[in-house]
């Protein structure tokens, strides 16, 4: 039995730097994201006598940190967020040739381009490796919703990255389909 | 086939039968070239993921700084808890007011305080919340809705001392030269340093329940009946004058299990499960 301070230090401690990654992936934005995980802790600890209602913590902060995410976006939609790596590096990184780059941000724009909610979705399928019925579970939605906004974001997202794919794709698409071909 | 059963394909989202589906509808036509095209935007989509690494420590100051009230002070005492105390009359009591047999809830009315020479005493009590705080040796006592503890104010040279009407679990601090006596009911329970649950509700009955370490057991009103040494994982009741030992019930053992486990469950526990039974 130790105190309440103590355990909330534990905690936080170990699930600040996941969700900020989360908040991250989803806004590309580091201040951001800690400041959202911060106010979701905060007010954490502000309900903690209510706390008896969740009996998922990691589902609580899962939402609560997507939905949050959802919000800012939705906030700064005429933002435009340097991408971390520009941020970061601000030189080229040496090994990467020039098409390299560019094919990074373009795959950063056409993600940056998704509708909010299916952007937060897509993030936490591809990049946090969430099964649907877990992301279903997590932001009370329906697994339909979440393989419907997963779907939504991979025609998209071809779309936007069309010209990028190996050649013989595009080349493809682009011509009249021959027969016996 | 449309990108929704495409994506669930490639992330692995979809049954063996739709599974199937798609192996089939990938052989026709020219659909295997739309396929691979998806499978690369998928494939591609991986490089969007980065880590960052937020100064975590630097977060903590910032938000302990926030939620730091006046009286939580980090190395004293005190919890949030305070105000179920706080709000209790805590008035030094002698100590045959204490009327063990009276049922739980019942108010007790302030005593004289005599000025001379009768020793002081704290008395806590709780009505409808928890109440945590320490002793006098810094031992923790974490005190049930609807019970109260009695303890003087200051521990002797030779012993330490506390009178139980409800439930509590204590947390002793060890101390060889001070064996803790806390008295419930009928039943005197001496310890030298351990964690325990003590439970006297109805009458006279009273339920110990030992955690971590050894306690010794007797009952105060009986005289000849030997004193009983409880140990970790065990629990002894003292119901109508007889005294029986047993293994801690499951659900007990699972909770003392859990606090060992994750930390977090403890702390919504603490106010969901905590002695539930017994609200």
């Amino acid at each position: 039995m130790r105190d309440l301070h103590e355990d909330f230090e534990h905690i936080f401690r170990s699930q600040f730097p996941v969700l900020c990654n989360v908040a991250f992936n989803i806004i590309k934005n580091q201040k951001a994201s800690e400041d959202i995980v911060q106010d979701i802790f905060l007010r954490l600890w502000k309900n903690k006598d209510r706390l008896d209602e969740v009996d998922n913590y990691k589902a609580y902060l899962y939402r609560s940190t997507t939905n949050a995410a959802i919000d800012y976006l939705k906030r700064n939609k005429n933002v435009i967020t340097l991408n971390q790596r520009e941020i970061t590096t601000g030189v080229p990184e040496a090994d990467q040739n020039v098409r390299e780059q560019e094919l990074t941000r373009t795959i950063d724009k056409a993600l940056a381009s998704l509708p909010p909610k299916c952007r937060a979705i897509f993030v936490l399928s591809r990049h946090e490796g969430m099964k649907y019925r877990e992301i279903a579970e997590y932001l009370e939605i329906s697994v339909k919703t979440v393989e419907n906004q997963v779907g939504i974001a991979l025609s998209k997202l071809r779309e936007s990255l069309r010209p990028y794919l190996t050649k013989e794709f595009t080349e493809a698409s682009e011509q009249p389909r021959r027969a016996g071909l | 086939m449309n990108a929704e059963i495409i994506a669930g394909y490639l992330s692995g989202n979809i049954t063996e039968e739709e599974r199937a589906l798609v192996d089939a509808w990938r052989e026709k036509d020219d659909n295997e070239t739309l396929f691979n095209e998806c499978r690369e935007v998928w494939e591609l989509l991986a490089k969007d993921r980065e880590s960052i690494l937020p100064d975590t420590d630097l977060a903590w100051k910032k938000i302990s700084e926030s939620i730091k009230t006046p009286q939580l002070k980090k190395k004293e005492t005190r919890s949030f808890y305070r105000l179920a105390a706080a709000a209790c009359i805590m008035v030094p009591v002698l100590i045959y007011f204490l009327l063990f047999h009276k049922p739980a809830g019942e108010v007790v009315k302030p005593a004289q305080i005599a000025e001379h020479t009768t020793p002081a005493f704290t008395e806590i009590y709780t009505t409808d919340s928890l109440a945590q705080f320490y002793l006098p040796d810094s031992s923790r006592v974490l005190l049930n809705k609807g019970s109260r503890l009695t303890y003087p104010e200051k521990f002797g040279p030779d012993s330490r001392y506390a009178c139980l009407t409800g439930e509590a679990f204590f947390e002793i601090k060890p101390d060889a030269a001070r064996p803790f006596f806390v008295e419930a009911g009928e039943s005197m329970i001496k310890v030298l340093g351990t964690s325990f649950n003590v439970n006297h509700r109805s009458g006279a009955d009273v339920e110990l329940t030992v955690v971590t370490g050894t306690v010794e057991f007797s009952t105060s009103t009986i005289p000849g009946k030997p004193k009983l040494v409880i140990v970790e994982g065990r629990k002894a009741n003292l119901k109508n004058r007889e005294v029986s030992t047993g293994k801690h019930d499951k659900s007990q053992k699972e909770w003392w299990q859990e606090r060992k486990k994750n930390r977090f469950k403890r702390f919504l526990g603490k106010i969901k499960k905590i002695f539930r039974k017994t609200s």
